[in-house]
């Protein structure tokens, strides 16, 4: 192989303030050193008259291969008023695409251009003459001359298709935020020139070019068999929408002017002499953007996208001093993407104070390991009681894998002593740190190994509807016990109401016995039923205990008309009978008293009615 | 004899009913910390919620909020441990874990009133309880005596006088209880705070996942609640209250 094959020969150009160029910060220029700058720089030539010029490049292609119609104006972008569609013979077809504008030396001084490109295509051969047309620019219209393109279909080789920049991308399935590799190319011409590409410009919505990626280099690549010099420029693109992304590029051919740094590889021969200030285009190149499956998004996730592992976390010392700070130190590690980690914001936790954490910086993978970055949070005990760091819950999601994955930093164990000399205020802020040891738990607690407290539903009792019907229960049996209490201390008022009450069931009790000796012809016991109904129905009037009242009693009881007439005669008789039966030697007949069962029954209703 | 036999067997049958829940219950959820120890943490889900229909238990909600966390569904999980520190709020777990989450999703915890405060050192339940008995108990205290013809003795003052004072105390834990029971947490992603009830209202504001609310009131498939970032519409299918009604 030939030596000169494998020189890797990196140029680094400082042609102009590159993004990724170190910058040095300069002074603050005073005002007449600004002056000085200004005058310093070459003049824009704003004066000269608009000019306009119209051409196909190629000016000759077989049919069906595109050529670009670039129409430039001596004015600056936005002050032309570019036609959407430019009227041209039926078979060949005009479609605005690019444009851009740029800074080009004429003379000493510096004027703008701006270009429009229309992508060119026609069906068949032919001769194809767009006529000249006018364009207003600056509010004043500008002729912009004739041109043609010639279409054959049999065209001498070698032949150059049309010049374009192409676009090479390192995913076309990615997830939101998932940074991916872009690089636009442009290869040389049949003549090996190759030539840089100056205001390159990512086309395309739902995006972030990161302008601090920027690579540019000079490979030659392997194009149709043959080893092509090729100019390329890598950046890193994030989708920050989903769906479908289409990605295009856009930039001026420059010549050998690179802005910014640039590596050569291999042996390539740069194009000498000013530039060709030609606007190239790609033709776009399309980006399946899947969003992330936020359902399943673990706690502490801080939009990190990539495979990403952690080493366990580092402390300072483990011996720490109550009110003393001490740095947590979190290296991960990853392939890309590092410097777009955010750390994860500290909980909250009992008897600490964290700081959120600060970047430590990329540092770059040696041999097989991958690039780290670290985070440093500072953490101050505020209580001798706290045995471990708490955990601070991390996460980040992992393309290849299509889910989240747990990137927690655990818990550091660490000894703390008290220190005697503690403050007030650092004592009250342990105070108001000290709160139940449930809350001092750093992470999730174990299952349950039981079902542990139950209950038939979370609906509080009082919500529920038999909850007021329980809670009437004890208000009727109050109410029971107060209406019971009410009617015995108006009967204790009363007695004669009890009395009577209680004579009536007496005399009831009695009547039954009274028919009961009538029916079976006891006459003793017929006379003994009445005196004992008579003395019952009479002794509520006196009051009296029932058995002592004698016949004038029973008597007394009876009105003046009563007692003199029929039922007077028949209570002496029921009496005399009863005293016979009771104290003479030799009973009487009284069979016939127990016809006067109607009469006794008249005189007891009669006496019932004055109780 | 019969109507006896009757009681009998329906009490009977109660008995073996609430047995057999039980025992179903315990079944899902045993099957539930299987699958969670094997890292199935829907399919745990899935069987803690089986075993919570048939038997409402603290440790169930418990372990079913961590397969919900597990499962990326942090805001039913904060539901699931409210609703266990609700039932009981002597089992530190749920009160660890729910800090650890909020601390985790950056969410304040709604400012509790004091009523609301002291309602949750002890179950929802037991304060009911405690102000019925409390209640009965003075007023059994001043009256039976009275209707039973029992001189009223020193102690019969203490005590009612001290049922009295506890009814009293546990007058403001029942009406926090009661409240609580408006507290929700917000479960949908991007949950918007509307100015009015309709599906096309102004936002005024937006809720995240986790985030506490309460119960103003409710029109239609809205309910108007207070946040901490202000008030307005929610819709109900955004929201999960501690207490279900």
């Amino acid at each position: 192989m030939r030596a000169n094959h494998f020189i890797l020969l990196t140029l680094v150009l400082a042609a102009g303030p590159g993004p990724a160029a170190p910058a040095q910060t300069p002074p603050n220029p005073t005002p007449d050193q600004l002056i000085q700058i200004m005058r310093s720089q070459p003049a824009v030539d704003v004066a000269a008259p608009v000019t306009a010029t119209a051409a196909f490049d190629p000016p000759l292609v077989r049919p069906g291969e595109k050529s670009i119609l670039r129409v430039t104006f001596g004015a600056t972008e936005v002050s032309v008023s570019a036609p959407e569609k430019i009227s041209a013979p039926a078979p060949l077809k005009l479609q605005r695409s690019v444009s851009g504008q740029s800074m080009q030396p004429t003379g000493g001084a510096m004027r703008i251009f701006s270009t429009f490109n229309y992508d060119a295509r026609a069906t068949r051969p032919g001769l194809f003459v767009v006529p000249e047309f006018r364009v207003e620019v600056y509010g004043k219209p500008v002729v912009v001359p004739a041109t043609q393109l010639e279409v054959k279909a049999a065209l001498p080789e070698p032949h150059e298709p049309v010049r374009q920049l192409s676009v090479e991308t390192s995913a076309t399935n990615v997830f939101v935020g998932e940074t991916f590799n872009v690089s636009v190319r442009l290869a040389a011409t049949s003549a090996n020139g190759v030539e840089g590409v100056s205001q390159l410009q990512i086309n395309g919505d739902g995006f972030i070019v990161d302008k601090n990626a920027v690579r540019q280099s000079i490979q030659s690549l392997e194009t149709n068999g043959r080893k092509v010099p090729t100019f390329i420029y890598e950046t890193s693109l994030t989708p920050i929408s989903a769906g479908p992304l289409a990605l295009s590029a856009q930039g001026f051919t420059a010549g050998m002017q690179f802005s910014g740094p640039i590596t050569l590889t291999g042996q390539v021969s740069i194009s000498g002499g000013p530039p060709k200030y030609l606007l190239l285009e790609a033709d776009p190149v399309t980006i399946n953007v899947q969003p992330l499956p936020t359902e399943k998004e673990l706690p502490g996730f801080t939009g990190a996208i990539g495979s990403y592992s952690s080493d366990p976390p580092m402390l300072t010392t483990n011996r720490l001093t109550v009110g003393e700070p001490v740095t947590l130190t979190v290296i991960i590690h990853g392939q890309k993407n590092l410097n777009r980690i955010n750390p994860p914001l500290p909980p909250r936790a009992p008897g600490w104070q964290i700081f959120p954490a600060v970047r430590g910086g990329i540092i770059a993978g040696v041999g097989t390991n991958h690039p780290n970055a670290s985070f440093k949070y500072t953490l101050i005990p505020l209580s001798a009681a706290a045995h471990a760091t708490p955990a601070i819950p991390f996460s980040c999601f992992d393309p290849e894998q299509g889910r989240f994955v747990d990137l927690t930093i655990p818990p550091v164990p660490v000894t703390v002593i008290a220190d005697s000399t503690i403050t007030n205020a650092e004592g009250e802020v342990m105070q108001s740190d000290n709160i139940s040891g449930a809350e001092k738990a750093t992470g999730l607690s174990r299952l349950a190994k039981t079902p542990g407290h139950t209950a038939g539903s979370l609906v509080p009792l009082q919500l529920r509807a038999w909850f007021p019907l329980v809670q009437l229960l004890p208000v009727f049996g109050f109410c029971g016990l107060w209406f019971w209490d009410r009617r015995r201390r108006f009967f204790e008022q009363h007695p004669d109401i009890v009395r009577r009450r209680q004579a009536r069931r007496a005399l009831r009790r009695a009547l039954r016995s009274l028919e009961q000796s009538a029916i079976t012809g006891d006459t003793a016991g017929f006379i003994c039923s009445t005196i004992n109904a008579l003395q019952i129905v009479s002794a509520p009037h006196y009051p009296a205990e029932p058995r002592a009242l004698v016949c004038s009693d029973v008597l007394e009881i009876l009105s003046p008309t009563e007692r003199k007439g029929k039922p007077g005669e028949t209570v002496r008789r029921f009496f005399a009978a009863a005293d016979a039966a009771a104290f003479a030697s030799g009973a009487g007949t009284t069979s016939e008293l127990l016809a006067e069962k109607s009469a006794v029954k008249e005189i007891l209703a009669a006496l019932e009615a004055r109780l | 004899m019969n109507f006896q036999l009757t009681n009998y067997l329906a009490l009977i049958l109660v008995l073996l009913g609430v047995h057999d829940c039980r025992a179903a219950g315990e079944v899902h959820f045993r099957e539930g910390v299987a699958a969670y120890e094997a890292g199935w943490y829907e399919l745990a889900a899935q069987a803690f919620r089986r075993s919570l229909s048939e038997q409402m238990a603290a440790g169930t909600l418990l372990n079913l909020g961590l397969a919900d966390w597990r499962s990326g569904r942090t805001g039913e999980a904060m539901v699931a441990w409210e609703q266990s520190a609700w039932l009981n709020p002597f089992n530190p777990d749920a009160r660890g874990n729910l800090y650890y989450a909020r601390e985790t999703l950056q969410i304040n915890p709604l400012d509790l009133t004091w009523c609301e405060q002291s309602s949750t050192w002890l179950p929802a339940g037991c304060w009911t309880w405690i102000t019925g008995g409390s209640l009965w108990l003075a007023v059994a205290l001043v009256t039976l005596p009275g209707f039973f013809r029992v001189r009223k003795r020193a102690w019969h003052q203490t005590l009612a006088a001290l049922a009295a004072g506890i009814f009293l105390l546990s007058l403001p834990p029942n009406l926090g209880v009661f409240t609580r029971t408006g507290i929700g947490i917000i479960t949908e992603k991007g949950t918007s705070l509307r100015l009015t009830p309709t599906a096309s209202a102004e936002t005024v504001g937006s809720l995240s996942v986790g985030e506490c609310i309460r119960r103003l009131r409710s029109r239609g498939d809205y309910y108007f609640v207070h946040t901490q970032s202000g008030n307005g519409w929610v819709g109900r299918r955004q929201v999960k209250f501690i207490c279900p009604k």
